[in-house]
């Protein structure tokens, strides 16, 4: 094949370079938001495998265990190969630190990685962001709980450069009174375990991020297709074959998107650091960890130019260009209902998984069988829109009165899966954004705690006291009360007692003083030495205090919990919460002083919420890239018939009718398939929720985010359609048409 | 076409002898059949006759062919009224189509307007044969036809020779 | 009577190139123009000018009274909706209509009912012989068809003005007669005035004249007054 054939047909004109440009930019936009994720994807693992030494456990400490060997307050118990850790979260202004109580002779052999020794009694380590975290703020309210700084975590074993990690040593004494000592030997090799809830959901982000990139490099590919094709009527003409005319949209193509691929890597590189500071799971990404390995980007590479050209050249092969062009349109081949096979597959694949796990059948390969039955629906809309588009035209060509009305309908009836594919983007997004807004209602179940009249105050911290413990001196001494009371911020130390029943403490039933409940001002207190409130008080019901049945004999009662009422400032309750931890209350040791906030925050509505977060953020960039996709394929497409377009305005239509036309054509599909989209979204989200969470947890109304969302993807609708369509005067120039 | 009219035509550039006007009309016309000196004489004989063209004093050593003519006022009007009478569209009127195309870009006349307004005539017969042919039998509508056909050829001659009248000037420069 | 089409002095030139320089032109009510002359000779930006699709950079055009040049664009595209028609030499047929919606289409534009234009167009495609070809597409249709239907769209608004760009000049002979003959018919029969460019004598025999057009201005014998 001659070059200077290849360079004749491939950038005969400007606008040939314009669409050059254009492949290339969505290419590189794709490669790199493909690499982004598959980097985050792997970060994800490599954080998770990172961080697993913190999940080191061991046997539990038995107390008065008395075989040769047992570990007891004697650190020399310990021997060299043995440590005690009490893992606990602790808090600081709502963020968790994860704290590690350790407890090793200074002989010990045991090592925990990223650390250059065993921190000692009244030593500790932290990660970086806690080291500033401290030095920023008086010691009272943060430094205090942990000692003297001995050094830094290396970020080699942190998961995120936002990490809050302490490693404080203390005396084997202390630690064995907690009920979460136990007895590690090594931080080396724990076994992690990533969630694979977790990865299944991220898969499923990446999938939707993904699915309108694949759309938009398939959009981009396709431009000015008609004047192309128009260049490779000549070289028929002139004697190429249809084997070289293929050839030459293959090298074009691969050319081309070899350029945007390889952009895209290093696009990919730079924006590294910037993607790092997404939050995933509440945390950033050390830029390294969203690095791909050169085979993967090698991979994508190839795979990419590889299937954009094969594709290019496969649908120039089947566009069958002869000598003279195609003088007649094109015709697409109707679309049949066997095209919604593929949807009902992928939602039966996720009902038969929500049916097994209700069932209480084994499921195997939860996880995979979810994202294949997700893949499969996400594919199935996308083949059932032009049926659905085929529809939506028919009725329009049949029942409209106005012109504009009449010409967007029949073409949208004669070519239902063009003008589906222009908007295909902006469907998946929705749907998407659906299924996310709907998975992610189940995080917001228990929405943020609030004050109310006779609720306890938010500020308020809670205290739970360990009255199993063998140690006598749990209960809060009047000097340690004292000096609580005496802290700036703090307005109130209460203390909520039980009653021993004789056979263990009834938690249930929590008695206070009268004169403290009084102290608490959460209603009216009837007169009586003891009285009883309500236990779910503590997590926020309104408060209610009725006359003890039990007992009135104050010296019977156990202290259980201690209220400490702040002013609400973020230092009082820091500084009340280092108090109570360096006092001498001995806490529950598994859950530490926090507000009703923080005992709130539980772990598993946080990673959902974190879930809704990254997909809003998946959405927000595969909504982008789906406007985007419309605005070209409309431009593309008014292009393609300017001449059409140009002899309507010479029969008399306005540019207004012009523009409705362009508008009914890009709004007609996307209604037809836009509630289906929502509909499917909030179906698929319950059914992989269910199957997920074995029927744990069921979808709600949606946020305003969603709303937020749907009305993001409406006004970017509009403006591109508006983008494409404010060009139409200049492109519909009528002296220029009988020319072309 | 029109042989003592040509001739009239060539004489009117400029005064010629016999022998030299046989060997202009040879240059421009004759390529298939050169004018007969005879024929020349004779044309010669029957327009000074008529008084279009008047023979000079005769020059030493005369004879016919020494002679030398010039047209008169008479003659240039004949000629004109030739050149600008359009020719009823026929078979044979090709050649004297071309023959007054070449005579009025000798005498330095308008050939466009001879072209437009032979151009006019064809048109006006075309249309009156397309008339005829509305409502007429097959029969009559092919003849219409045959003889459209013919006209329309007429047509794309008096066309394509319009579009090169420039460069048919330089070339026929008489030397 | 004064003349339906009236330009005078009309001059557009694109760029460095002129195509009109100074033409005078009138044409009377229910008159068949044939317009004529080489390439690029300012044929089609004469017809573009007289129909207002251009404007030209000097002159006059009025039609019927009205000066189209001094109007705005939205009120030409009125005037283009309801007193004039186009037919061109190929491809004008929206590919995506049946013939019989193709023709509903100016009708529409022009506020009729749908069920009404339906009706019309039905009615003027049979007047053009094509009664059995209402449903189907541009693309099924010869090449005769297609301008069959072109011409019923352009004429079922009853324009005065039927402007037509070599409308035949993509048929064989027979085709073209026969497509000229209709279109002809209609023509005469309502009065309407045709403006037609041909290169094609054959064609422009049918016009009651003809005005040839060179290097954008009027032959000699075309000119107004010369006659």
């Amino acid at each position: 094949m001659n070059a200077s054939v290849v360079r004749l047909a491939v950038i005969g004109s400007r606008g040939a370079w314009g669409r050059l440009l254009g492949i290339t930019a969505g290419v590189a936009v794709g490669v790199t938001l493909a690499l982004l994720l598959g980097g985050a994807y792997q970060g994800l693992d490599a954080r998770d495998e990172r961080s697993s030494w913190m999940n080191a456990s061991g046997e539990y400490v038995v107390g008065g265990d008395t075989r040769a060997g047992a570990v007891t307050a004697d650190m020399a118990s310990l021997g060299e190969d043995r440590v005690l850790l009490a893992p606990t979260t602790d808090r600081h202004d709502g963020a968790r630190i994860v704290r590690l109580d350790l407890a090793a002779p200074i002989t010990s052999s045991v090592t925990i990685p990223g650390i250059a020794h065993l921190p000692q009694p009244g030593q500790y380590y932290a990660s970086p962001a806690l080291i500033d975290r401290i030095a920023q703020l008086p010691a009272d309210e943060l430094g205090d709980r942990f000692g003297t700084l001995a050094g830094s975590i290396s970020d080699s074993v942190l998961a995120s450069p936002d990490s809050l990690v302490v490693v404080v040593g203390a005396d084997a004494s202390a630690l064995i009174e907690r009920s979460a000592a136990q007895i590690v030997t090594s931080f080396t090799d724990v076994a992690y375990r990533p969630s694979t809830n977790y990865q299944t959901v991220a898969i499923v982000g990446a999938i939707a991020v993904l699915f309108p990139v694949l759309l938009l490099v398939s959009i981009v590919t396709g431009l000015g297709a008609s004047a192309r094709r128009e260049r490779f009527a000549t070289l028929r003409l002139i004697g190429a074959t249809p084997r070289t005319v293929a050839a030459i949209a293959t090298l074009e193509t691969a050319a081309t998107s070899l350029v945007g691929a390889l952009i895209g890597v290093v696009l990919a590189a730079l924006l590294r650091p910037v993607a790092a500071l997404v939050s995933v799971d509440d945390e950033v990404f050390f830029p390294s960890d969203l690095a791909v390995t050169p085979f993967t980007a090698a991979v994508v590479v190839a795979l990419t130019v590889a299937t954009s050209a094969v594709t290019a050249g496969w649908r120039i092969r089947r566009a069958d260009i002869g000598p003279l062009g195609q003088t007649k349109q094109r015709q697409e081949k109707t679309p049949s209902p066997l095209r919604l096979l593929p949807l009902a597959g992928g939602l039966g694949i996720l009902t038969a998984i929500t049916v097994a796990t209700l069932a209480e059948l084994p499921v195997p390969h939860l996880g995979t069988l979810i994202i294949i039955g997700f893949t499969t629906t996400t594919v199935g809309l996308l083949m059932a829109g032009p049926y659905l588009t085929l529809f939506a035209g028919r009725i329009m060509a049949r029942r409209s009165r106005t012109a504009a009305g009449v010409i967007a309908g029949n073409r949208i009836r004669r070519t239902p899966v063009a003008t589906f594919r222009s908007v295909s983007g902006l469907v998946v997004a929705v749907f998407m954004v659906s299924v996310f807004a709907a998975a992610a209602t189940t995080a917001d179940v228990g929405a943020a705690p609030g004050d109310g009249p006779g609720r306890l105050p938010i500020s308020t911290l809670i205290q739970y006291l360990d009255p199993t413990l063998d140690a006598v001196d749990f209960a809060p001494t009047e000097e340690v009360r004292a000096r609580l009371a005496a802290i700036s911020g703090v307005t109130h130390v209460t203390t909520i007692f039980t009653i021993d029943s004789g056979n263990g403490f009834d938690t249930s039933q929590l008695l206070m003083l009268a004169d403290s409940a009084n102290d608490l001002s959460l209603g009216p207190v009837p007169p009586a030495a003891v009285v009883s409130i309500n236990s779910d008080a503590l997590s926020g019901a309104t408060a209610v205090f009725t006359p003890s049945a039990e007992t009135t004999d104050v010296a019977a009662l156990t202290p259980s919990i201690v209220l400490i009422g702040t002013d609400g400032s973020t230092a009082a309750i820091e500084r009340a919460r280092t108090a109570l931890q360096t006092g001498a209350i001995a806490g529950t040791g598994w859950l530490p002083a926090g507000t009703r906030t923080d005992h709130a925050d539980d772990r598993l509505q946080s990673m959902a919420a974190s879930f809704a977060t990254l997909a809003y953020l998946g959405i927000g960039v595969a909504t982008l890239i789906a406007g985007l996709s419309l605005a070209i394929a409309t431009i593309s497409a008014m292009i393609d018939r300017r001449r059409m377009l140009a002899l309507l305005r010479l029969h008399g239509m306005n540019l207004a009718g012009l523009r409705r036309i362009i508008t009914l054509e890009a709004a007609a599909p996307l209604l037809a398939v836009m509630a289906l989209s929502i509909g499917l979204g909030f179906l698929v989200a319950e059914l992989i929720l269910v199957g997920l969470t074995g029927g744990g947890r069921s979808v709600g109304w949606p946020d305003a985010r969603y709303i937020g969302a749907l009305t993001a993807s409406a006004v970017l609708a509009l403006t591109a359609v508006a983008a494409a369509v404010s060009r139409l005067g200049k492109n519909t120039d009528l002296a220029a048409i009988r020319y072309e | 076409m029109d042989n003592s009219l040509t001739l009239l035509g060539l004489l009117s550039v400029e005064p010629s002898y016999g022998y030299d006007l046989k060997h202009t009309y040879d240059r421009f016309f004759g390529v298939r059949k050169p004018l007969a000196f005879g024929q020349v004489y004779a044309s010669l004989a029957r327009m000074t006759r008529d008084g279009q063209i008047l023979a000079l004093a005769d020059e030493a050593g005369g004879g016919p062919d020494r002679k030398k003519y010039e047209v008169t006022e008479v003659g240039r009007t004949r000629v004109s009224q030739w050149m600008f009478t359009p020719d009823i569209p026929s078979d044979t009127l090709q050649s004297n189509l071309f023959a007054k195309t070449i005579i009025a870009l000798l005498v330095d006349d308008n050939a466009d307007r001879l072209l437009d307004v032979q151009r006019t005539e064809h048109l006006a017969r075309m249309r009156e044969l397309t008339r005829e042919k509305q409502g007429a039998d097959l029969m009559r509508v092919l003849l219409c036809d045959h003889a459209l056909f013919h006209i329309e050829a007429d047509l794309r001659w008096i066309d394509l020779t319009a579009a090169r009248l420039t460069q048919l000037r330089n070339e026929i420069k008489l030397p | 009577m004064t003349a339906l089409i009236q330009a005078r002095g009309l001059r557009k030139s694109f760029g460095a190139t002129d195509a009109l320089r100074g033409i005078d032109l009138d044409i009377q009510r229910g008159e068949v123009v044939a317009v004529m002359g080489p390439s690029g000779s300012g044929k089609s930006t004469l017809l573009h000018c007289l129909a207002g699709v251009v404007l030209p950079d000097s002159g006059t055009v009025s039609v019927g009274g009205i000066l189209v040049t001094a109007l705005t664009e939205a009120r030409r595209s009125a005037l283009r909706l309801t007193e004039f028609g186009f037919v061109f030499q190929f491809g004008q047929l929206l590919p995506d209509l049946t013939a019989v919606d193709n023709i509903t289409i100016p009708l529409l534009l022009a506020g009729m009912k749908r069920r009404q234009a339906l009706t019309a167009a039905h009615e003027a495609l049979g007047r053009l012989g094509l009664a059995g070809a209402a449903d189907q597409l541009p693309g099924e249709l010869s090449g005769g068809e297609a301008q069959r239907v072109a011409i019923a769209r352009a004429l079922v608004t009853q324009p005065s003005v039927l402007f037509a760009d070599e409308p035949t000049g993509s048929l064989d002979s027979l085709a073209a007669e026969n497509v000229l003959t209709a279109m002809l018919e209609l023509v005469r029969e309502a009065g309407t005035t045709l403006v037609m460019i041909t290169h094609d004598p054959r064609t422009a025999a049918y016009a009651d004249r003809e005005i040839i057009v060179r290097d954008g201005q009027l032959a000699a014998a075309d000119r107004v007054g010369i006659q």
